[in-house]
């Protein structure tokens, strides 16, 4: 068994088969009933994929139970998933795709017409999961694969500079010492009930299935309607008492709006994570999560998640720490020359650090060598006060991360760029009564409007990628002395005339 | 009345304010295009019921029926037809 089989063990040889392993809106499925339909995949799987050092499958599946067949099924194989989401505009999913190169495709009904073509035009085999068929003792038997001691698990995806997609490898296991984490810290067991959030696609989802699977507790996945809807996520939290809930604060805040009146004794741990957390809604949320403990979880796609602080509630201050390194995690705080400091750039080693980038120059200059050990260099600002815990104070580059999703200004700009009516364009976040909101101004022909580039942005950026509100000039934007394009001054320039607060009833 | 022309409007304030005097089309997608997130929604759904004087219920709160100006449109005129039924 190598360490990808490892993990699909977690499911595949649960020691409480007839236990629910996870619900989707009506739907559940036991843990048996999860292996033998991920074993059926596995044994698709292994007609398909005959060659090949590290095979990748993409799965580009609607949330649900099928999808987590899919990943557990590949996994079993010896093959890491690459989960995409089908939301995502074709031009992307082919552009991650190309970069990718996966040895199948595994998909459903739903998304299959939208795949065939792009799947024929770059050679790659299709796998339709709603296809598999239920035949009982005919299943290929799953190869015995050579322990190695860190097989590839998944391939995730985040926003780059170039406005190409940034693939992020990550081996079993860095999996599995995070999940291992995850059940001894917070106690996970089999009498827990996860509620999951995230999209598959998001490394959130990393302790949703495999910290769940591995203790044996129950999964339920929201869907992707479910999971935009305060009402919907408020009746999940009502009818299936989860213990553990873990999100972007973003999504928390969902959840919290216009449930003042309401208690969910059952919930024992509130994680959140990919976002600083506000102190208005942390203790908005502790109100509601009468029994939980609350913890401010700092990681990122290419570490796992690195420091983590329990929040004492009502939490009194402004910002919330992240706290203090999880029993793996060493770090180095260093300022521009590389010199330990108090305030200056994270850098952090741990297990559970990815392999590599897809790009190899990319992951040179992500790692440096100190004391013979990789560091990753986060490009978090950080301060580390007297009591030893770790505070965020920013980013060092372009990056945003807006509930979650790890947006690069300088992508969006490039992608708004194209547009040929188009000369300059600045990206930026602003801040509308406490949530971030991503913003552009655009400099272009008088006859171009803002509906124009949505349009042309739709079939380059996923949804969250796009601006929610564009300031269009024909004349060039504000330059800083040298001649430059400021995104401070801009940003600034645009929340002037912008400070009218929206009505968004928040108590 | 028609109710696009009034969401329209407000649309254009909050998320496009260059487009105040263009067109959105009825039919473009809302969520897809960055116009609404779910937190935009909600802003919406209290846009609409002080507008046009209805309550969204809370299952009500569907992205589907929100995703375009066509769809808004919709719900707001069964909405508001099915709230004059009660009063009769």
């Amino acid at each position: 068994m190598n360490t990808a089989q490892y993990l699909a063990s977690f499911v595949t040889e649960s020691v409480i088969p007839e236990a629910t392993a996870v619900k989707c809106q009506g739907d559940t499925i036991s843990y048996q009933q999860l292996a033998g339909r991920a074993l059926q995949v596995a044994s698709e799987l292994q007609f398909i994929v005959t060659s090949g050092e590290e095979p990748v499958a993409a799965v580009i599946m609607e949330k649900g139970i099928g999808a987590v067949e899919a990943i557990i099924g590949s996994l079993a194989a010896g093959i890491a998933y690459a989960p995409i989401a089908p939301e995502n505009p074709l031009q992307r999913i082919l552009s991650i795709l190309k970069g990718l190169t996966p040895d199948v495709i595994i998909t459903d009904a739903h998304s299959l017409d939208k795949l065939e073509g792009v799947a024929a035009e770059l050679g790659i085999p299709v796998l339709n999961n709603d296809s598999i068929q239920e035949q009982a003792g005919s299943n290929k038997p799953l190869p015995v694969l050579k322990a190695s001691p860190n097989s590839l698990a998944a391939v995730l995806h985040t926003s780059g500079s170039t406005g190409k997609p940034k693939s992020v490898y990550i081996g079993a296991a860095q999996i599995v010492t995070f999940a291992e984490w995850v059940c001894e810290e917070f106690d996970l067991n089999n009498t827990d009930v996860l509620l999951n959030h995230a999209p598959l696609a998001f490394d959130l989802t990393f302790l949703d299935l495999f910290a769940t699977f591995k203790a044996g507790a129950k999964l339920v996945l929201t869907r992707n309607q479910e999971a935009a809807n305060s009402q919907a996520l408020q009746t999940l939290c009502k009818n299936e008492s989860p213990t553990f809930w873990h999100s972007t604060p973003t999504s928390l805040r969902l959840l919290v709006h216009g449930a003042e009146q309401l208690t969910f004794p059952a919930m024992k741990h509130v994680l959140f994570a990919g976002e600083p957390m506000s102190v208005k809604l942390l203790n908005a949320a502790g109100k509601i999560f009468v029994n939980a403990e609350h913890i401010n979880i700092y990681g990122c796609s290419e570490t796992n998640d690195t420091f983590y602080y329990r929040c004492p509630i009502p939490f009194i201050g402004t910002t919330i720490p992240i706290g203090k390194p999880l029993p793996y995690t060493q770090w180095k705080i260093l300022n521009e020359q590389k010199a330990p400091c108090r305030e200056g750039e994270l850098w952090v080693h741990c297990p559970t650090m990815m392999r590599h980038y897809g790009d190899k120059v990319l992951t040179d200059n992500a790692f440096t060598r100190f004391d013979g050990k990789q560091y990753f260099r986060t490009r978090d600002k950080v301060r580390i006060d007297e009591d030893g815990l770790m505070h965020f104070l920013g980013r060092t580059d372009w990056t945003a991360k807006i509930n979650g999703y790890r947006i690069d200004l300088q992508d969006v700009e490039q992608s708004i760029l194209e547009s040929p009516e188009v000369s300059e364009a600045i990206a930026f976040v602003q801040d509308i009564d406490g949530v971030p909101q991503l913003e552009a101004a655009v400099s272009c022909d008088p006859e171009f409007n803002s509906l124009k580039l949505r349009q042309c942005l739709m079939a380059k950026l996923p949804t969250y990628g796009i601006p929610r509100r564009f300031h269009l000039t024909q004349y060039p934007l504000e330059k800083n002395s040298n001649g430059k394009l400021c995104r401070k001054t801009i940003a600034g320039t645009y929340s002037l005339h912008n400070s009218k607060p929206i009505a968004l009833a928040e108590h | 009345m028609n109710a696009m022309l009034t969401v329209e409007s407000f649309l254009c304030e909050e998320f496009a304010p260059d487009m105040a005097a263009a067109g959105l089309p009825a039919d473009l997608n809302l969520i897809e295009s960055g116009v609404l997130d779910s937190l935009g929604l909600l802003k919406l759904v209290a846009f609409l019921e002080n507008q046009f004087n209805i309550i969204v219920l809370p299952e009500e709160l569907d992205v589907d029926h929100f995703n375009s100006m066509t769809r808004i449109n919709e719900f707001v005129e069964n909405k508001r037809n099915s709230m004059g039924d009660q009063i009769q």
